[in-house]
């Protein structure tokens, strides 16, 4: 506890010493620049550009609302702006006076020249605080070989060292050997609970929609909290300002359609997106007469994505923005007189205000709405089910940007949350009487939290983010907690209950946040960082499998806040006038309070009772070095990147208390990206993968009972699956659009002619001619036909008088070599 | 448009997926003791004694017994010692019996295996027995002569009481047999008048036609089946057993279940259970 204490001393006093600078520094003679960067070709604003001025070699980045701003002493500078896939931009300026100063960056319109300005490109890798952070693109992952031809940003990011796959079909990631309800996964602020399609196959983000990705596994900044691993934070694009556009793709298995467009051209815009997948319904006619699919039997998804904006003046613009999606799965088996009925998904709504007070402080509010449900219904003869779980936040927060000087960025805000939580609730009546699962049980909480961080320039060497968060939690009635006896009955024998809004359990700690950039030269410099986690909410598993099944549940008196600290140490490198990106990082994590279903649970022993009665306590640690080097420009560019590490967890009332490596413990991780544009017609794009196989509990022996063979399972998580490889490919040809016009132009002379009409009236369409553009991707999936292991399972065989029986290890594998092709357009 | 058939050809590539045998090298396991054992209430106790068998080599049916094993139980006043008997009724037909503690419902008795050098005890109760109401059979439809063993009874009001279902076809089945589904408690039940059904419990050493795996109907019994059947009360360790038991065996060869680890009373290191039943019996009879 004393060494917690010294490093929040610590932090404090590092930001109590920024704070002094920052106001001492503003005494002189300074003015500000400000403004906003955004794309001209669609008004889209423009989240992380570079903003440099030459002359003080210093500089920023624009906020997620595409805002910059500097202070800077009375001089004339050079502002550069500069963004990867578009050209940079300079201006001179005098500053003498505070000055707006609004850029619109072109984008590149060929990627393959390399001739951007040399000199000015983003060394951010190098010259950031930022450790452990990684921002994508859509246009890069757009470039990326596409399972199914489905653009997908989660199945991106654990291309990236230190995100793992959990493997086919398994949605959830994991980060620096923490577990999948260790990442806060936010859309548009609004936090994702669920964020996959179809048992992980697809993530819930539409690529068509999203306009950044922004992925923090280490040195999580103070103004995000919740989470021990990572933040992904996405962003919705906000819609063409300029003019309408649709853009969509058919493939395969789904389709997908954009639309969007100027509400009031440079003022508003929205815009909206859907898709769905059909494999049901190009199925069904092909399925025989009498078999489940023809009665209705099938599966699909779909999400809708609508966002508009709207600038009421210069210092103030609003956001509303929503999404639901859902996964609907049937299931009837005329013949065995069975019945499923199941479906899932997110709904999140965000309604946002941005003010600029002065041109040094920025204001966002935002009020949040979230919600993930399950819902299953089961029939069979003599018996019906229906499950029910989810959980729902409503959440208001206001976050402030402060640029007192150029040496500084301050934020601050608070943040609070209304949890409303559903472990799985049941309803169930056998052979017409109904069974007694007790009513509905709901669990409340309040979440809130306090931030401050500065990320500053302590000299020209040393830049310094700190930050410190406090955080406050509090579960409220209504709730009743049963004690159960666990010897003679384990059911409940004594019932404590609380009223509506009486505390039942409340937690609260400081959280420290520190990361050090020290720049070694222009090329390279060496990052560290210290931060410490609380976390609220937990995701409980009985599968080895993530499943839609599994329920969040908050801390409560018995499940205490998981705790994380970690500890980062990173060399970061550019060569190439910042061509190229390279990074080595170490971490080390120390996990406390972590969560795990006590041995011997069944999946009914929940009902009637708390959930967390069944849960059992311990910890967990975890360490690794990440190895990244990137090639930004180019017609060859790409990346590759390897991660070493090892994830451990123990606790009393698991394995005998011995340490075991945790399921998704891999020591060895790689991936190669690798792109090749050809030419403007065709691009070219590889992925090569390795992981470890992830770790499982296999049988060691079996005994006879009752006239059967059992299994005896050996140590916990002792065995791997067979490793996991892969290698993807794809090509994307994207036909000249002049040679399509003409085509066209054509075929509607043909037609003219066999009307008999004046054929010298043909004309295409202007808008359609000058936008009109489309594409065709072409993927394989698998292409060396690797069978990877989904599941791995024990069957026995053989009989025991005829002395041969024997356990068999199995796995499933899901895809073998998949080819696909998707149609892209945009008009 | 010709490429209108890979529209339909790749979707169905997605909805096969595949199994494959893979090798796995699979150390350690074996060494434990396996006690089956019960105690009914007006019979004298039973206990089978095997070890167990590491999964890295097929199973014979002769390493797996233990012939030589101490086995007693006490009923807290007097101990006895049981005796190798052949037992043709049994799931191994070789098993240790008692013959002058008699099972008495309400009492508790302990059970001590001493074997292979490993001494292992454990504690069982006997429940005081709970009669079903009534018994019948009832078709399943569309069948109109196979169906399912039902029965109707009065759950007494207050949590914890726990039951495990036997049942026996006279000449066809050597011993009673409990189907899946057979053990469960009053935790959603309690206090009710309810009516359960249960399959057919199938003998997995048995030889006969209708019991072979390939039978879709081996789970029904038939119109003209007489069905004994012995209902009895568990205690909650008993339960934990049986519960999950039989959930081990449905996840056998089911690539989504989670592994059970199978939750033994035995103390000691050893692995299954020391059971006391608190039965009754009824008869279905016949239907013409």
């Amino acid at each position: 506890m004393k060494f917690i204490s010294v490093k929040y001393l610590f932090v404090c006093s590092v930001l109590l010493l920024g704070v002094v600078e920052s106001i001492v520094a503003q005494e002189k003679n300074k003015y500000t620049i400000s403004g906003y960067v955004k794309d001209v070709s669609n008004g889209e604003y423009s989240i992380g550009s570079n903003v440099f001025i030459k002359e003080l070699k210093k500089g920023t980045t624009t906020n997620q609302y595409g805002f910059f701003s500097i202070t800077a002493e009375q001089g004339v500078y050079t502002v550069v702006v500069s963004y990867l896939g578009y050209n940079s931009t300079e201006k001179k300026i005098t500053l003498d006076k505070n000055t707006t100063l609004n850029i619109d960056l072109a984008p590149t319109v060929f990627t393959t020249r390399e001739v951007e300005i040399t000199g000015e490109r983003n060394d951010k890798n190098v010259s950031s605080t930022d450790v452990g952070a990684i921002k994508l693109d859509m246009a890069e992952i757009k470039k990326i070989p596409a399972f199914m031809g489905e653009v997908d940003v989660l199945k991106t990011i654990q291309l990236l060292p230190g995100v793992k796959s959990a493997g086919d079909g398994n949605a959830g990631f994991y980060v620096r050997g923490g577990g999948p309800d260790q990442n806060l996964i936010l859309l548009d602020e609004a936090v994702v609970y669920n964020a996959s399609h179809l048992l992980g196959f697809f993530s819930v983000f539409n690529g068509d929609a999203v306009k950044s990705i922004n992925l923090i596994k280490g040195g999580m900044p103070a103004q995000y909290g919740g989470r021990l691993a990572s933040v992904l934070d996405i962003t919705l694009k906000d819609g063409n300002s300029k003019q309408f556009h649709a853009n969509g793709g058919i493939g395969l298995i789904s389709s997908r359609l954009t639309l969007e467009g100027p509400i009031k051209k440079d003022t508003g815009s929205f815009i909206i997106s859907a898709r769905r997948t059909y494999i049901d319904a190009v199925a069904r006619p092909f399925a025989k007469a009498g078999s489940p699919l023809k009665n209705g039997s099938g599966y699909y998804f779909y999400d809708l994505n609508a966002k508009v904006n709207y600038r009421l003046s210069q210092k103030d613009r609003v956001f509303a923005s929503g999404y639901i999606g859902r996964d609907i799965l049937h299931f009837n088996d005329k013949s065995a007189q069975f019945k499923i009925n199941m479906s899932w998904g997110n709904s999140t709504a965000v309604v946002r205000w941005n003010h600029l007070f002065n041109d040094k402080l920025f204001m966002n509010t935002s009020a949040i709405f979230s919600d993930y449900k399950f819902l299953l219904d089961v029939e069979q003869t003599g018996f019906e089910l229906k499950l029910f779980s989810g959980i729902r936040d409503w959440n208001a927060k206001v976050d402030f940007g402060y640029f007192p000087t150029i040496r500084h960025q301050i934020k601050f805000g608070a943040n609070y949350v209304f949890h409303t939580f559903t472990p799985t609730s049941v309803s169930a009546k056998l052979s017409g009487t109904d069974l007694d699962f007790g009513p509905v049980k709901r669990i409340f909480a309040h979440e809130s939290a306090v931030y401050f961080s500065d990320d500053f320039e302590l000299t020209n060497r040393i830049k310094i983010h700190a930050g410190l968060r406090y955080s406050y939690f509090m579960q409220v009635g209504p709730f009743d907690r049963y004690t159960t006896d666990p010897i003679n009955t384990g059911q409940v024998v004594d019932t404590v209950h609380y009223t509506a809004n009486q505390k039942v359990k409340n937690y609260g700690g400081l959280e420290p946040r520190l990361n050090v950039r020290y720049e070694l030269n222009s090329k390279s410099s060496v990052k560290a960082s210290y931060t410490y986690n609380l976390q609220y909410v937990h995701l409980a598993s009985l599968s080895a499998l993530s499943l839609p099944t599994d329920t969040w549940v908050p801390s409560s008196q018995l499940v205490q806040p998981q705790k994380g600290t970690q500890y980062s140490l990173g060399y970061f490198r550019n060569f190439k006038e910042n061509g190229y990106e390279s990074s080595v990082e170490t971490y080390y994590k120390d996990m406390r309070n972590q969560i795990e279903y006590k041995e011997g649970t069944l999946p009914w022993d929940d009902a009637n009772n708390n959930a967390d009665n069944q849960f059992t306590f311990g910890k967990g640690w975890a360490y690794g070095v990440e190895f990244f080097l990137k090639k930004k420009f180019g017609k060859f560019n790409g990346w590759i990147g390897y991660t070493l590490s090892y994830t451990k967890r123990q606790f009393p009332g698991i394995n005998l208390g011995k340490v075991y490596y945790a399921k998704y413990d891999r020591r060895h991780d790689a991936s190669i990206v690798l792109n090749y544009d050809l030419n403007k017609k065709w691009t070219f794009a590889t992925v090569w993968v390795y992981a470890t196989g992830n770790a499982i509990t296999v049988p060691v022996s079996y005994y006879f009972i009752d006239g059967n063979f059992v299994t005896e399972y050996g140590d916990r998580n002792a065995f791997r699956m067979p490793a996991y490889h892969r290698m993807d490919v794809s090509a994307t040809y994207t036909p000249d659009r002049n040679k399509i016009i003409e085509r066209r132009k054509q075929r509607m002379v043909k037609r003219y002619e066999k009307k008999g009409k004046d054929i010298t009236t043909v004309a295409v369409p202007k808008k359609w001619a000058k936008n009109y553009e489309s594409s065709w991707s072409f993927s394989v999936f698998n292409v060396y036909n690797r069978h990877n292991p989904y599941i791995v399972y024990f069957a026995t065989q053989g009989s025991l008088l005829k002395g041969d029986y024997k356990i068999q290890a199995k796995q499933m594998y899901l895809f073998p070599i998949l080819p696909s092709i998707t149609w892209n357009f945009k008009f | 448009m010709k490429k209108w058939f890979l529209f339909v050809l790749i979707p169905l590539l997605l909805l096969h997926s595949c199994t494959e045998n893979i090798d796995l090298t699979i150390i350690g396991g074996g060494n434990k003791v396996v006690i089956e054992g019960s105690i009914e209430n007006g019979k004298p106790a039973e206990v089978i004694v095997t070890r167990n068998s590491p999964v890295s080599k097929p199973v014979k049916l002769n390493n797996i017994l233990i012939l030589d094993a101490q086995v007693s139980i006490s009923n807290g006043s007097s101990t006895e010692t049981l005796t190798l008997m052949i037992d043709s009724a049994s799931s191994i037909p070789l098993v240790y019996k008692g013959s002058t503690i008699i099972g008495v419902a309400g009492q508790s008795y302990t059970l001590t295996v001493v074997a292979d050098g490993q001494t292992n005890y454990a504690v069982t109760t006997i429940p005081q027995p709970i009669a079903l109401d009534s018994v019948w059979w009832k078709a399943d439809p569309p069948h109109d002569s196979l169906g399912y063993a039902w029965a109707r009874f009065t759950d007494p009001s207050g949590i914890g009481n726990a039951y495990r279902w036997f049942a026996k076809r006279p000449k066809k089945d050597r011993r009673y047999l409990a189907p899946l589904g057979a053990t469960f408690d009053d935790k959603f039940i309690d206090g009710k008048n309810i009516d359960i059904f249960n399959l057919r419990g199938i003998d997995p050493t048995s030889t006969s036609d209708e019991d072979k795996e390939t039978k879709e109907d081996r789970f029904y019994y038939k119109k003209t089946d007489t069905i004994y059947i012995k209902f009895c009360t568990i205690d909650y360790a008993t339960l934990r057993f049986y519960e999950t038991y039989e959930t081990a065996l449905q996840s056998n060869g089911n690539p989504f279940a989670s592994p059970t680890s199978i939750q033994s009373n035995i103390k000691g290191g050893g692995l299954g259970i020391w059971a006391g039943f608190g039965a009754t019996f009824d008869t279905i009879m016949p239907k013409p």
